[in-house]
């Protein structure tokens, strides 16, 4: 497949502007993600971190400060190592699951687990609180159950409520990612490998594991940087006693105003995921092998035997508890009334009544609804952004040269940043017409495509790199114009990753990123702002609309998912 | 191919649908002001609405995350202001802020009206616009059911019959905690105060990172049901949990502790952002807001208390929320000089 | 060896197999000849162990497969995209089997390389599968499947995707590598042709049922209904009426024609039948019984001779014939009453 050049060239005989076009295309294609990559990423990193070393005598400070980078570095490395562990222990049985078995209810589960992505890490807090707190339902179970006078379970604000944390809210990245891949998997693969004698082990030792390769190590960078900038989990979870590198960044810069600590923390932080990337993309250098949209009746069974029974059971019991049971009991929270005079909880829905009411008519009061409508137009915008610029580079991107692989390194490294760093270089780059952080609104869904694109690019790629040459050869052949290529065979053919790119971008964006903290617009809040509010004042009432806002927000993310996943359907039902 | 027609005209008409719901673009006419805050930042609309209908203007609000997450915004973006107005300085971060050469000094025909212990600033470019006390709120429900007395000093909390009993926020990440620190700097002094620090930490203090977590996660008389009586907020808060209450209730659940140097008086500070191109409508807004309808709408909105004398309190206010008598206070260039010396030496001895 | 009993399966509240039973002896090739959708690689899913019955058996001399995992079973099998593993190269892919069961590396490499040069792709040890053009990685699938000694080899379209040469060399080699070893297969396709020359036993399944088995060539000349010979290929049926016994006569539309009956059926005088005439039943210029005579209205050179469309009154027959016609040629000769039958 080509950039829309080739096509012309196999039926022009005169080949000298052609190939100008050809070229001039193929630099359009460059162009787009490039542009867009410098302005939004390279501009403001570059200048805070500029900023940092123009200012005198910061780099004189900065000499005696290496063990206050060592230690929150160390600790970073090592709580994102474990939690990425642990969540791939979960993470790719669960893919596994997903992509293989038929089993009732699966969309459903699909879609709840990617809720917590979405979560607002300050709600989540208090939903794990409700759950395994000193008082929360579990330990109060548990001392009644067993007797105990004092609560068994005992892990907020310890290492296991940070991976505990962590497992909630990336599992869902090795389901999209390694589970996406899997079901695009031939299993006769398997199948021969099993009748040639291997067992279910070796065959995924032998055949799986090397063929989802790139899937898998995807999946893996992105959810250990997920782990590697945690940063409210940390703060909310994880307690005062532990300070990742993200960590220490928002404290330096926004407690302390130490801006050249933070800039120096920000830049360890940024070469230590350069040094991770250069390594995955070393990793990762062949294309994805067969892998090819497969309908999912040749691919997903139900589960026959009783170890497959209760991998698929025992898979979902474990989803359950640790990724759907915090929302569930957020849920309940919000109506749950607390309990009346008789000590007697009732349900009731006043927490979603008051919403719909200003009670103290301030000025940013925010309607529930205009709320949604906020963050559901940030998140199209973000599909859109990240899209196009998406499309572009994963086309980039699949030619394989030399200077795409060096693009596409640097594309992963937005995830790998401090958020903090990142905003306050917005703050710094944007800061008069037509673009001025805090006033302009396409700022925020601008600043999401940024971390939803190397999702968006990982997903697109392979599946251009699986379109046939022959299929736009031929269209061309029968008279297509490159445009007429793309919207007749790639892009139908391209329909199924797109939606999932588009997924992902959407949940990348609704739930909450900490680089808009700079550059949110007062007259369009969000959901996550409108929960913030709530819960930065005291009192049962904010406290519970607080819990009912974000049940809104699982509501209005699931139906938003929901929608895109059915109009997957129709699409994909030709290949 | 239909399907995707279908889906690409279904995708166009959604934003088209979305974009009809956004707010109509702003009338030309009208000069914009603009006002960096934090994020807690709130107000009536009836109230802005009567400036703006008197100067014929529009105030438009930058909300840009906590306090510092703002004045870092102002600080970073100097070169070329943002805003005109910038609301929320702390008395934390008053001399640093000051040093940054940021404002404009302004010396509002209001200042005599202003309580004069809040006027921090001689230079006259920040002035108060409300104060809070940083205070630790208890669970009366607590203490009465365990026949407690109440703490009454700082030195009290290092008794054993409140082990375990109080959470702190990390000075490090949340400003009540910081304020709190200040407290105990300013009753131990800056030699003793790592001392009683310890003393807390060897009975059973806890520590969190951020207010919210503090209050509706560890503290017992919260929705959040903790396992801590005492946690430190504002002596306001006692009158929120009344106003925001469900079901409503006559008397407030929490009250806060108010012996001498308990609490500490936050401070918050407006100024004029040096650069503004409207320094006119920007003195007039500062006037407003130390004018005593604005003041009279800050306890109701944020939760603090007017820095105007004349603006009367809610009766919420006067009925459950006390101002201390005998507040903490330091001097701002204390703060300034030793605020990350305090912190770490804090963090060293109560975290690692 | 291998029996088949019962075999029930459901889809989706459809029944996909009805009934399935048979027999596989040592040494034979049975062949699951159906049109798309008709059950049969369901069928050999099941025997393989990928997916299970609701309901009957699957047994291996005598013993119960249920409970053994398809590793265990030692069923070769082979796909027809030939689900080569694209991480491995063709040396690889043929030692994976004797790895996974132990043998020791010298003798992996002995046998790979017996295998690879059994099926001609020895040069190609080296070489990715990737790089392999469709006829040689069949052949890589079959080495692959065949080394490890498999006591059942099942094949699922396995030519599907050659074109007709090709699929006439491979189909030889399978054959010959079969009867050489001795492995009892199981041959799935949709594909007549394939089906007869290789099959021992035909196995015909429509909607999930056997309609008919047998050896292809009593299939072949007594299909057991329209719907059998049509999908054989038999196009030349017209209905008929029986007007005598001995010899067994029927009235056609091209002239009274009689019968040498495969089966003794009873039939009444004046019973309307089908009437299966084999394009191999016409004997031009000869005289005898069963005279018919048309005119030719098409010809298709095959090589070996002649497919001819001859129109007789308003009947339109095919028949294959040694000799050149033209189109328009008259025609005239009698039809062997041992290649027609009655359906």
């Amino acid at each position: 497949m080509d950039c829309g050049g080739v096509e012309i060239t196999m039926l022009s005989e005169d080949k000298k502007p052609v190939q100008a076009l050809q070229f001039n295309i193929r630099l359009l294609f460059w162009l787009v993600p490039v542009a867009f990559f410098a302005l939004f990423y390279v501009l403001p990193i570059g200048s805070i971190l500029e900023h940092i070393v123009a200012d005198p005598g910061s780099i004189g400070k900065l000499q005696s400060v290496w063990p206050k980078i060592w230690s929150p570095l160390k600790f970073t490395v090592w709580q994102a190592v474990l939690s990425t562990l642990i969540t791939m222990l979960i993470g790719v049985p669960a893919a596994f699951v997903f992509a293989r078995f038929r089993f009732p209810g699966k969309g459903l589960m699909k879609i709840l687990t990617t809720i917590p992505f979405i979560m607002p890490t300050v709600v989540v807090a208090a939903g794990f609180s409700s759950l395994i707190g000193p008082q929360g339902w579990l330990n109060v179970l548990l001392m009644n159950l067993m007797g105990l006078q004092h609560p068994p379970l005992q892990i907020l604000n310890t290492i296991y409520a940070i991976v505990l944390a962590h497992v909630f809210y990336n599992t869902t990245v090795f389901i999209r990612v390694l589970g996406g891949a899997w079901s695009q998997l031939d299993p006769k693969m398997e199948y021969a490998a099993r009748s040639l004698g291997a067992s279910a082990i070796k065959v995924f030792k032998e055949i799986t594991l090397p063929l989802l390769r790139p899937a898998f190590f995807s999946a893996l960078l992105l959810v250990f940087l997920f782990d590697f900038t945690s940063f409210a989990v940390i703060l909310l979870l994880g307690g005062p006693g532990f300070a990742t590198l993200e960590v220490e960044i928002y404290t330096q810069a926004l407690h302390l105003l130490n801006l050249p600590m933070a800039g120096l923390l920000s830049f360890v932080q940024l070469m230590f995921t350069l040094m991770l990337t250069v390594g995955y993309s070393r990793l990762n250098q062949r294309k994805s092998l067969a892998l090819q949209p497969r309908d999912p009746i040749e691919v997903e069974k139900p589960a026959v035997n009783l170890a497959e029974k209760m991998l698929l059971w025992g898979v979902n019991l474990v989803l359950l508890l640790l990724l759907i049971s915090p929302l569930i009991s957020l849920a309940i929270r919000s109506i749950l009334a607390p309990a009346n005079n008789a000590g007697v909880g009732r349900l009731s829905l006043r927490y979603y009544t008051a919403l719909f009411v200003n009670q103290r008519s301030s000025l940013f009061y925010v309607p529930p609804v205009e709320a949604i409508i906020n963050s559901l137009w940030i998140g199209f915008l973000t599909i859109t952004f990240t899209l196009l610029v998406g499309f572009f580079a994963a086309k980039t991107l699949s030619r394989r040269t030399k200077a795409s692989r060096l693009f596409d390194i640097l594309l992963m490294l937005p995830l790998g940043t401090s958020a903090v760093t990142l905003g306050l270089g917005f703050l710094l780059v944007f800061n008069r017409p037509p673009l001025i952080a805090g006033h302009s609104f396409v700022l925020i869904p601008l600043a999401h495509s940024l971390v939803a694109l190397p999702f968006v690019v990982r997903i697109l790629q392979p599946a251009i790199e699986s379109i046939p040459d022959i299929y736009t050869q031929s269209a061309a052949i029968l008279g297509a114009s490159p445009w007429q290529v793309w919207r007749q065979i790639e892009l139908p053919l391209l329909a199924r990753s797109f939606l999932s790119g588009g997924i992902f971008a959407f949940t990348i964006s609704i739930g909450e990123f900490g680089a808009t903290t700079f550059l949110s617009t007062p007259d369009l809040p969000t959901i996550p702002v409108a929960i913030y509010r709530y819960l930065s004042q005291p009192g049962a009432l904010n406290y519970g609309q607080a819990m009912a806002m974000a049940t809104i927000l699982m509501v209005v993310c699931a139906l938003a998912i929901m929608v895109v996943e059915k109009l997957r359907l129709p699409g994909i039902s030709d290949f | 191919m239909r399907i995707n027609r279908h889906l690409f005209i279904s995708w166009v008409l959604l934003i088209l649908l979305l974009s009809s719901c956004r707010p109509k673009s702003e009338d030309k006419d009208i000069t914009v002001l603009n006002v960096m805050t934090h994020d807690s930042f709130a107000v009536s609309e009836n109230i802005i609405q009567l400036f703006e209908r008197e100067n014929n203007a529009q105030v438009k609000f930058l909300l840009s995350g906590d306090t510092g997450a703002a004045l870092n915004r102002a600080i970073l973006t100097k070169n070329s202001p943002q805003a005109d107005v910038f609301y929320g300085v702390d008395n934390t971060f008053l001399s640093r802020a000051l040093s940054e050469g940021i404002f404009e000094p302004y010396a509002s025909n209001l200042i005599n009206e202003l309580s004069e212990d809040l006027l921090l600033d001689p230079s006259q470019r920040l002035l108060p616009a409300d104060y809070g006390d940083v205070c630790i709120n208890y669970d009366r429900a607590y203490f009465s059911a365990h026949s407690l007395a109440l703490p009454v000093s700082l030195q009290d909390l290092t008794l054993p019959q409140y082990r375990g009993l109080l959470v702190v926020e990390n000075p490090a990440t949340s400003s009540p905690g910081l304020a709190f620190l200040m407290a105990t700097i300013a009753e131990f002094g800056s030699d003793g105060f790592i001392n009683f620090w310890k003393e807390l930490r060897a009975n059973g203090l806890v520590v969190v990172n951020d207010w919210e977590s503090a209050y509706y996660s560890n503290f017992s008389a919260s929705s959040g049901k903790g396992s801590q009586p005492m946690v430190v907020s504002y002596s306001s808060s006692p009158a929120a949990e009344v106003i925001f209450a469900d079901p409503p209730v006559d008397d407030a659940p929490t009250a806060s502790l108010m012996g001498k140097n308990m609490c500490f008086r936050q401070v918050e500070f407006v100024g004029i952002l040096a650069g503004t191109k409207q320094r006119d409508l920007a003195e007039k807004f500062v006037d407003f807001v130390l004018s005593v309808p604005f003041q009279e709408d800050i306890p109701l909105q944020m939760f603090v208390y007017p820095a105007n004398k004349n603006a009367k309190l809610p009766k919420e206010f006067s009925q459950y929320a006390q101002t201390a008598k005998q507040p903490a206070t330091l001097d701002p260039q204390l703060i300034a000089d030793y605020r990350d010396a305090w912190i770490e030496e804090w963090t060293a001895a109560v975290l690692r | 060896m291998l029996t088949v009993e019962n075999i029930e399966k459901m889809y989706e509240g459809k029944p996909l197999l009805r009934g399935i039973s048979f027999e596989l002896k040592q040494g034979e090739t049975i062949c699951l000849l159906g049109r798309s959708g008709s059950g049969k690689s369901t069928l050999l899913r099941i025997i393989v162990g990928i997916e299970l019955p609701d309901s009957g058996r699957i047994l291996w001399a005598g013993k119960d497969m249920a409970n053994v995992p398809i590793h265990e079973r030692n069923f070769g099998l082979m796909f027809q995209d030939y689900a080569l593993f694209p991480h491995k190269n063709v040396f690889n892919n043929v030692a994976f089997g004797l790895r996974m069961i132990g043998v020791p590396a010298d003798q992996v490499k002995k046998r790979v390389e017996i295998e690879l040069d059994k099926v001609g792709m020895l040069n190609f040890s080296r070489r990715r599968v990737t790089e392999l053009s469709g006829g040689e990685q069949q052949r890589v699938a079959l080495a692959r499947a065949l080394v490890p000694k498999p006591r059942l080899l099942l094949l699922d379209e396995p030519l599907g995707a050659l074109d007709k040469t090709l699929r006439g060399q491979l189909l030889q080699d399978i054959h010959t590598l079969l009867l050489e070893t001795g492995i009892p297969a199981i041959y799935v396709t949709h594909d007549q042709e394939e089906a007869f020359r290789i099959a021992d036993r035909l196995l015909i399944l429509r909607d999930g049922e056997i309609v008919q088995s047998g050896a292809p060539q009593s299939i072949y000349r007594d299909p057991k209904d329209t719907w059998v010979a049509k999908f054989l290929g038999l196009n030349n049926i017209l209905p008929a009426r029986i007007v005598r016994f001995n010899p067994l006569t029927v009235e056609t539309d091209i002239g009274e024609l009689e019968i040498e009956p495969f089966r003794e059926i009873q039939y009444k005088i004046g019973q309307e039948v089908d009437l299966l005439i084999r394009p191999d039943a016409l004997i031009i210029n000869q005289a005898g019984n069963n005279q018919i005579s048309g005119k030719v209205k098409d010809v298709f050179f095959l090589g070996e001779g002649y497919h001819v469309i001859v129109k007789l009154n308003s009947t339109t027959l095919e028949f294959d014939l040694a000799q050149e016609l033209k189109i328009g040629d008259a025609i005239q000769g009698s039809l062997d009453a041992n290649s027609v039958s009655i359906l």
